[in-house]
């Protein structure tokens, strides 16, 4: 606020005051000018009875921010019961999907690895006979006198 | 706010809205006049609405000085420099006799010149607070600046006028 000593400066700017108000607009003239200028850039402001158009209804702030606050809330909620809906259907199928062909869903522990050594791959598999070449066309097979 | 109440209060506000839109376009009459009609047209088309979050003369001030500076930007290359004699005040009638009102209309003119001297800010505070009778607090919701700018502000502003005053007197 203005000081004490500031008082002439207040004076001044009421004078100025005073000189300004011999130059101000009517205001009718201008609000008509207005309503002109709105009809004319298609303004939607339906008449009132004083001149000035009635504008429509806004939302009023808290309800829109209540009403954001309840969708996301819904929002969130159905994205939780999705979210648990689809990891109980996701186990059942697994489990269904194992009833119908174990082959499939043939169950490997993760530490499975740890039992594997080095060579134990001859304890489980059997030498094969049947892949050599001389055997399964005996016509390829080197002659004595070739030998 | 009922249209019918905004029409009232922008009515009872017009010859301060008028006063501060001048202050806003460097006393040019006329683009004070532009840039209330465009400010009005706002308020009453809803571009502008008052959320109620500061007293409805701060809001339609806020509200003027934006416009003025949108009316500024465009008007910049066309920009007329009108310097404001008052020519009408000489003429007024008034209960003054002919040389007070004179003086009265000088002492107008040499503070409207003292103003354009100053920055925006300081020439924004001393108006709000000393014509428009607004505290700092309220002045710097208009401006929207920190209510420490705006102090700042204001004392530059009063020391840079005292200045510029006394200049004009002591060439006087």
């Amino acid at each position: 606020m203005p000081d004490r000593e500031d008082r002439d400066l207040r004076r001044l700017f009421q004078n100025l005051q005073d000189q300004d108000r011999h130059h101000v607009p009517d205001f009718q003239a201008m609000m008509a000018r207005v309503r002109e200028e709105a009809a004319a850039s298609g303004a939607e402001i339906p008449e009132t009875q004083n001149g000035i158009r009635r504008l429509p209804r806004r939302i009023p702030r808290k309800l829109a921010w209540g009403g954001s606050l309840l969708a996301a809330a819904a929002a969130a909620f159905l994205l939780l019961v999705q979210t648990g809906g689809t990891s109980d259907s996701e186990f059942v199928q697994v489990v269904q999907s194992f009833t119908s062909d174990p082959a499939a869903g043939a169950w490997k522990s993760p530490t499975d690895g740890l039992l594997d050594l080095p060579g134990s791959e001859i304890l489980s598999t059997v030498p094969s006979i049947g892949g050599s070449p001389w055997l399964s066309d005996p016509g390829s097979a080197p002659r004595r006198n070739e030998l | 706010m009922k249209p019918s109440q905004l029409e009232a209060q922008l009515e009872r506000l017009h010859p301060e809205s008028f006063g501060w839109a001048l202050s806003c376009c460097g006393n040019d009459e006329t683009e004070a006049e532009d840039v209330l009609q465009t400010t009005y047209l706002k308020i009453v088309t809803g571009k502008a609405s008052f959320g109620g979050r500061s007293s409805f003369k701060t809001w339609v001030f806020g509200v003027i000085r934006r416009t003025a500076q949108e009316v500024s930007r465009r008007r910049q290359a066309e920009r007329r420099r009108t310097i404001h004699l008052v020519p009408d005040e000489l003429g007024a009638p008034s209960h003054d006799d002919p040389d007070r009102a004179l003086d009265r209309a000088e002492a107008a003119r040499s503070l409207t010149e003292a103003m354009k001297r100053l920055s925006d800010r300081q020439r924004e505070i001393l108006h709000l607070v000393f014509y428009q009778d607004m505290t700092i607090s309220e002045a710097a919701g208009v401006m929207g600046v920190s209510i420490g700018s705006a102090r700042t502000h204001y004392e530059r502003g009063k020391s840079r006028l005292r200045e510029i005053l006394g200049e004009d007197e002591n060439v006087a």
